[in-house]
């Protein structure tokens, strides 16, 4: 091996114990050969592979060191002779002095999250190795490490039912929980993906900051190396010997972006015979981060992209936006990660959706597994009105296409988009919290920046798409956001038992109840065969100045259309009553170099009409197509993405210019739909259907229809519009 | 929603089809001999009346779970064993392995001279049949055991007894399962076979009876029914088994 001019401490051969503070391990001229017979003389017999040679290493109590070398160099026959699981063939292995000769629970080997045991639930795995210890004393540490490792939610889960990342927390937690001193890590996070890897580096480093093990980690990812050691041991190709140490003393956590840390990366590679060449490129690295030297050539990268890319395009958010744009563009091949800041399970809420969403999941091809979550599905929509007697039904049927569409439970609804883009080919990275987007030189988003606990890491990409929903995470840092003025509406609902639903054909529907009062309306929502959730939404504005409480304001608002109130005698309320604003906001530009805005991120429109998850994964969809178009087109300027925003602006405004016109005249809108002669095309527009040519026709005849009312003096429904002076508050007849 | 109907109208409609298809054919083909589906249900109720369906039923039951318990008293432990020990099986697996292809119905002759016309020469039969599936899942279950287990629970100082009981047991429940699922299905085969020559009671004493007294051929039906539909309800209730969260791991869920 042709060996470079080093500029760092290099030794092979011997290390004098003497060197380290106290040592906690030492391995004393330690000989390995397989196929000799455990324990036979070293020394080249007939049929046996020299695995070890001449091994001298030292250890410091507290020490972290990682043990680097070529892939089947011998590196965790190493471990393994130090953790007792194998014999030496000459040599041995001192701990705290005494010699090894077999495993111990004072030491434990964590390898990869196979060992977990299956049968066991996260809590009883992290117990298993105190099943000797008083049960109190058991309790308490596996509560204090569930904690620490971040588990707290799972501690009944199986194994079955957690993702790679988690087992190997649990693997962790169950090693620290019997208080080892001294920990054996066999390259421990090489089975996870990149962003997880990550992850588990930063908290095993903040655990081992607190619990100061001793740790022997071997792995043959160099940077992983860099990351986490105080000491890199770097081995020879078969039989491996130790070729240098390298000390790393840089503070934690590490700039994986500083020229010191990267001296340390390239300092080893140079030592494996690997050098400058390649690194960098990082696409190895993301991708499983073989550094060994047969593993060459290595890809070199574009002069004009210093930086290693960790996608194509990062996606903010894993809610049903995100996911959507990422199954399409997992479909039209773009390589692209989902950036998810929240944990599974997300929480429960009830949500209805729109028809326009049931055929948006056709296109996914989801609709089958839809069925297979049992979500409740509806028919139709019936409006009842506070001056007529029968409510006016509408059945999707009339639309032709799809005749139903779901309610959901979003943390289950999500969890399926998101799972279902994974499987098309998304790379998904959950539990990060996205601080911000990184802007370049030439002020185009060049990536983001994510946070994990205390720590923060930069991941690179060509392109930014924001998802984050109504947090509106670009919307808020490039101060684009814009409220719609007019539209400070808020809900008051809950979920109720005993809830009569009408006459049995219209039993599933969604109900939509008008009050004689603008700019307010109450729903009824099936959500199970027992639940129904009621809500009402107001003006803000109309309820503070009623100067009621919460629960008188929603008993008078749903006393005030007939059949609603007879629908809630004898109803039972389950929970407490939760008020949730809906401001609603678009943003002043959408896209921009190397950006572009998404689902409520970019358009908040007001949720009546269960409109909100449909537009989220309409727009997604539309930003799919630009953002593949944009890619395939080389051109990742704002105006790339004119058209896109273009008809962003025009779903939005067509959308709030209805929700405006239904708020003028809410208290007989489904009266005027009904006469209008084109309910069919309403219907399909209240199912979120604003997206083609056809939505502005609706819209004005249907502003024709209402004008028609409210000019016409003598017109029948005129008396049951409030004077328009009325409209701001106090608008009871 | 969907699926769930179709999961039981589709099986629905084939039985329904099939049991008309039988009716028509009887009919048409003039048959004095072989029974009707109303025959059989008639005949269904007769044995009914008579009380022997109980009865037959919970003799075949009684002999079916005797021999089948007494297998898994057995076979376990000595499958686990032997699949311990790597020596025990080098020495025992070749017997086993000849023993096992020889069909349970090939040891009446013998069964009958060693234990006689009593319930325990049926018992021995099913016995039998139910070792052999139960011992060899329980022995390759044992070889199957990740060494990530074994060296996690031997590096936690868990060895011994301990070590049968924490790990290689659990470790092995869903395929020990498996096993015990196909020698219930074995064993149920058999107890028909068993009784047939052995006894004087049992579902398949009823359908051997009914033949041999009188050509009572819906009676034989009837048992045949019998016999298919307790079957089904056995192996329903080990499935349940495969259920439970402790070995759920070992399953692939559908």
């Amino acid at each position: 091996m042709v060996m470079h001019p080093f500029k760092f401490t290099a030794r092979a051969g011997p290390r004098p114990a003497a060197a380290a503070p106290r040592a906690k391990i030492v391995v004393e001229d330690l000989w390995v050969e397989f196929g000799a017979g455990r324990g036979a003389k070293a020394g080249p017999g007939g049929g046996s592979v020299a695995v070890l040679e001449n091994v001298n290493l030292s250890v410091a109590e507290g020490e972290f060191v990682c043990l680097v070398g070529p892939s089947g160099c011998g590196k965790s026959t190493l471990l393994n002779v130090v953790g007792g699981f194998l014999g030496a063939s000459r040599g041995r292995v001192l701990i705290d002095g005494a010699q090894v000769v077999a495993p111990d629970p004072k030491r434990i080997y964590i390898f990869q999250e196979n060992g977990v045991f299956p049968w066991l639930t996260v809590e009883e795995n992290i117990g298993f190795g105190l099943l000797d210890r008083p049960e109190e004393e058991r309790r308490g540490a596996v509560a204090r490490y569930v904690e620490m490792v971040g588990l707290k939610g799972f501690e009944k889960a199986y194994p079955r039912s957690i993702s790679g990342g988690m087992k190997q927390r649990v693997e962790l937690a169950r090693a620290l929980a019997a208080s080892p001193d001294v920990l054996y890590m066999d390259e421990s996070f090489g089975a996870l993906d990149y962003l997880t890897r990550m992850r588990l580096r930063a908290e095993l480093l903040r655990i081992w900051e607190r619990e100061k093990k001793t740790v022997l980690f071997v792995t043959h990812d160099v940077e992983e190396a860099a990351q986490l050691a105080d000491r890199i041991v770097v081995m020879s190709k078969r039989p491996a010997s130790i070729l240098a140490t390298v000390e790393v003393k840089l503070p934690r956590p590490r700039d994986l972006d500083s020229p010191e840390y990267l001296g340390v990366r390239d300092e080893v590679l140079e030592l494996m015979g690997v050098g400058h060449a390649g690194m960098g490129s990082g696409r190895e690295a993301a991708g499983g981060a073989a550094a060994a030297p047969d593993d060459a050539p290595r890809r070199s990268h574009s002069p004009l992209r210093p930086k290693r890319l960790d996608a194509e395009v990062i996606i903010v958010g894993g809610g049903p936006a995100g996911s959507v744009l990422g199954a399409y563009l997992a479909r039209a091949g773009v390589d692209h990660l989902i950036v998810d800041k929240a944990h599974h399970p997300r929480a429960h809420v009830g949500e209805s959706l729109s028809l326009s969403a049931t055929k948006l999941l056709d296109e996914l091809g989801l609709l089958p597994a839809m069925e297979r979550e049992s979500f409740v599905t509806k028919h139709g929509v019936a409006w009842t009105s506070w001056f007529e007697p029968e409510p006016i039904r509408m059945d999707y049927a009339e639309l032709g296409g799809f005749d139903s569409a779901y309610q959901v439970d979003r943390a289950r609804f999500d969890d399926l988009l998101l799972r279902h883009a994974r499987d098309l080919g998304s790379r998904v990275f959950s539990g990060g919290h996205v601080d911000r987007v990184d802007f370049g030189r030439r002020g185009e988003a060049c990536g983001v920046t994510v946070r994990i606990g205390e720590s923060r890491f930069p991941l690179r990409s060509r392109l930014v798409v924001d998802a984050s929903g109504r947090r509106s995470l670009l919307g808020r840092q490039l101060h684009l956001l814009r409220p719609v003025p007019d539209r400070q509406q808020f809900a008051v609902h809950s979920w109720f038992k005993n809830v009569r639903r009408g006459e049995a054909a219209t039993e599933g529907f969604t109900h939509v109840h008008l009050l004689p009062m603008t700019r307010g309306w109450a729903w009824q929502i099936p959500i199970n065969d027992e639940v129904t959730s009621v809500g009402v939404v107001t003006d803000r504005q109309h309820f503070v100045k009623s100067g009621e409480d919460v629960d008188q304001y929603f008993s008078w608002a749903t006393g005030l259309n007939p059949i609603l109130a007879g629908r809630m005698s004898g109803a039972k309320r389950l929970r407490e009553l939760r008020m949730d604003a809906s401001d609603s906001h678009t943003l002043s530009r959408m896209a921009g170099d190397g950006w572009l805005a998404a689902g409520d991120a970019a358009v908040s429109v007001d949720p009546i009409f269960s409109s909100g998850v449909s537009t989220a994964m309409y727009s997604a969809k539309l930003a799919a197509e630009a953002v593949a178009a944009a890619l395939a087109a080389g051109d990742l300027s704002g105006d790339a993405f004119l058209e896109y925003e273009r008809r962003m602006r025009d779903v939005a405004d067509t959308w709030n210019s209805f929700v405006r016109l239904f708020y003028e005249v809410s208290p007989i809108f489904g009266r005027v739909v009904a006469d209008s002669g084109c309910r069919a095309r309403v219907l399909r527009f209240c199912e979120g259907e604003v997206y083609d040519g056809d939505a502005a026709e609706t819209l004005a005849q249907l502003r024709a229809a209402f004008d028609a009312v409210r000019s016409g003096a003598e017109h029948p429904l005129r008396k049951f519009l409030p004077e328009p002076a009325a409209c701001a508050h106090a608008a009871v007849l | 929603m969907r699926e769930r109907a179709e999961k039981v109208i589709l099986p629905a409609l084939v039985a329904g089809l099939l049991v008309l298809v039988w009716h028509v054919l009887v009919l048409k083909s003039g048959s004095k001999i072989f029974p009707t589906p109303f025959g059989v249900l008639r005949g269904l109720v007769e044995l009914a009346q008579r009380g022997v369906l109980t009865k037959f039923i919970v003799a075949s039951l009684f002999r079916v779970s005797t021999g089948f318990l007494l297998a898994l008293a057995v076979g376990v432990p000595v499958g686990l064993l032997l699949g311990w020990f790597a020596r025990a099986f080098r020495a025992f697996n070749p017997l086993i392995q000849v023993l096992r292809p020889i069909s349970p119905i090939a040891w009446i002759p013998l069964a009958i001279l060693w234990f006689g016309v009593s319930d325990l020469a049926p018992i021995f039969l099913i016995f039998l049949a139910s070792l052999f599936p139960v011992t060899t899942a329980s022995m390759a279950a044992v070889r199957n055991i990740p060494s990530a287990h074994l060296r996690a629970a031997r590096n936690f100082g868990v060895g011994g007894l301990a070590l049968f009981t924490k790990v290689v047991f659990p470790g092995t429940l869903p395929q020990i399962i498996t096993g015990v699922r196909i020698a219930l299905g074995v064993a149920w085969l058999v107890v028909v076979a068993a009784e047939m020559i052995a006894v004087n009671s049992g579902l398949g004493y009823l359908i051997i009876d009914a033949r041999n007294s009188g050509m009572r051929y819906d009676l034989v039906v009837a048992g045949m029914v019998l016999i298919g539909l307790i079957g089904l309800v056995l192996d329903l209730l080990v499935r349940r088994l495969e259920r439970m969260d402790e070995v759920r791991w070992g399953f692939n869920e559908t």
